[in-house]
């Protein structure tokens, strides 16, 4: 079996919206590939919210991780001639993304500041927030705030693959395939790793958690 | 299908992520993202990169790794290869030597010309394989058979240049090949020449254990012994071991002060040094079973 098929193998193995989209992605590519700079912008629009959402979740600070995203497309930039479509850009784009941010968190292991986004409030979030507490108005906007941070400071409690694989699982929404091949490792070590990271937020948060 | 009831104040885990997925920059972040973007990309496009980013070295490593095996075994292979040619001794193979040696053999020849002759040495112990023989080497009898001290050992010749093949696997610059060509054999004409080869050939033997213009002597039967030691060295390790015990006999003959490093020899030798250690440095590969062993 030769590497195309193998990556075609393993794009099959995700929804076929994904297949979709990896195979638009492989288009841009190309033409990029050609010397149409212009076509990257398209990239960067397509994914910079969702780059920046895993990375913004890993480092919990807002300004490093509009840094590491930039950083990241910029990346992926420079290197656009050696991806050859072997995996779907997305997994490509997200290990270069997921590798600055662990280079990062592990340079700066000792120095971690939060900054953090506003929480735009949805129908599905008002409505968990509403089960939490009755607060009305600028009290509500409070509690918003300090289980924010409390969130925050239970996933930085997470060791770093902990943190990744929740981060791109429950957060950003990637397949357990799709996780392990971003990190490079078995989908059995993803579950295992997503329901020990599970027990452990369990237990920082258990104030907020209602069986 | 039973449906799990939910009770509608439930709070999962999963519940209070799904509020960090809500966490979202405003629009004009988005704005001054691009702008940085932008400038770094151009900085990006201007700035020249290292000349290794060219070599695509994880490409390369990919490369390589699929051939992991062959490669490995094929640089083991190289690797023995060279090895054992490096520590291969210095044995039979010395036609390409031979003219070049030609030249100090005669030199030397008839420096041992000028030596006086003479068969009047008491017997001397010979190097020998066992134990016992050793022992008899410890009563040595050296002679010195000029006023300037110069100790000098007669080779019977004859006997040496009538099976030439054994020695020569003992002297590791190829004088005994020497005979063979044809200056050498011009000098095989006389037996005084051929003694001095022989002479030469006993010297290297010995490890040039002597100083500059010091000949060695051998008597007749102490020659005939080692002749018989040497004959019996069918492998390089006995053709070492023969050399070894060569050189300390001639460090128990020895009573010049210029052999201070044979007498040494002979002290680490009689020591510190036992046969399988001795053995243990001659020999540093080793294959047993399905192992491959390398010592340095």
């Amino acid at each position: 079996m030769n590497a195309v098929s193998k990556a075609l193998t393993k794009i099959l193995v995700a929804s076929p919206e994904r297949q979709q989209e990896a195979d638009s992605d492989w288009m841009i590519v190309q033409r990029v590939q050609a010397g149409d700079v212009a076509s990257f912008d398209q990239l960067i629009l397509k994914y910079r919210e969702r780059v920046y959402a895993m990375i913004y979740n890993m480092t919990s600070n807002r300004e490093d991780a509009a840094d590491l995203t930039q950083d990241s497309f910029i990346k992926a930039f420079q290197s656009i001639n050696r991806f050859q479509g072997q995996s779907s850009f997305f997994t490509w784009l997200y290990r270069i993304a997921v590798n600055s941010s662990l280079t990062h968190i592990r340079k700066n292991k000792l120095r971690t500041f939060f900054s953090f986004d506003k929480v735009h409030e949805d129908v599905g979030v008002s409505e968990v927030i509403n089960r939490l507490t009755d607060k009305k108005d600028v009290e509500r906007d409070v509690f918003v705030h300090e289980l924010q941070e409390k969130l925050n400071e239970a996933l930085q409690k997470l060791s770093i693959p902990h943190r990744t694989v929740v981060t791109l699982f429950e957060i950003d929404g990637l397949s357990h395939e799709e996780i392990a091949e971003v990190m490079t490792c078995s989908v059995g070590t993803v579950r295992s790793r997503l329901h020990y990271a599970k027990q452990l937020l369990q237990a920082e948060l258990q104030s907020y958690v209602r069986p | 299908m039973i449906i799990p009831d939910r009770s509608p104040n439930k709070v999962t885990i999963e519940d209070l992520l799904r509020l960090k997925r809500a966490e979202r920059p405003s629009p004009e972040f988005w704005t001054r993202f691009e702008q940085d973007l932008r400038a770094k990309q151009l900085a990006a496009i201007v700035e020249k990169r290292p000349w290794w980013h060219a070599l695509h070295l994880p490409q390369a490593a990919r490369a390589i790794s699929r051939f992991q095996v062959p490669v490995g075994t094929a640089a083991i292979l190289v690797l023995s290869f060279v090895v054992v040619n490096q520590y291969r001794p210095v044995a039979t193979p010395t036609e390409r030597i031979a003219p070049e040696v030609s030249g100090p053999v005669m030199q030397v020849a008839v420096k041992s010309v000028e030596t006086p002759k003479t068969n009047a040495f008491a017997p001397v112990v010979v190097a020998a394989r066992s134990a016992e023989t050793l022992a008899l080497a410890s009563a040595p009898k050296m002679v010195t058979s000029s006023a300037s001290a110069r100790t000098v050992m007669v080779v019977n010749s004859t006997a040496l240049s009538s099976q030439p093949s054994e020695l020569t696997a003992m002297i590791p610059w190829g004088v005994a090949q020497a005979e063979e060509s044809p200056a050498s054999a011009r000098l095989l004409d006389t037996g005084v020449q051929a003694e001095s080869i022989s002479n030469l050939s006993v010297t290297s033997l010995l490890g040039n254990a002597g100083t500059d213009g010091d000949q060695i002597q051998v008597s007749r039967p102490q020659l005939a012994e080692a002749k018989s030691v040497v004959a019996q060295a069918s492998s390089p390790r006995e053709v070492r071991r023969a050399k070894v015990l060569a050189g300390l006999v001639l460090a128990d003959n020895a009573e010049s002060s210029d052999y201070a490093r044979a007498i040494h020899g002979r002290d680490i030798a009689a020591n510190d040094l036992s046969e399988a250690q001795l053995y243990d440095s001659v020999h540093r590969l080793g294959v047993g079973g399905d192992r491959f062993t390398l010592k340095f």
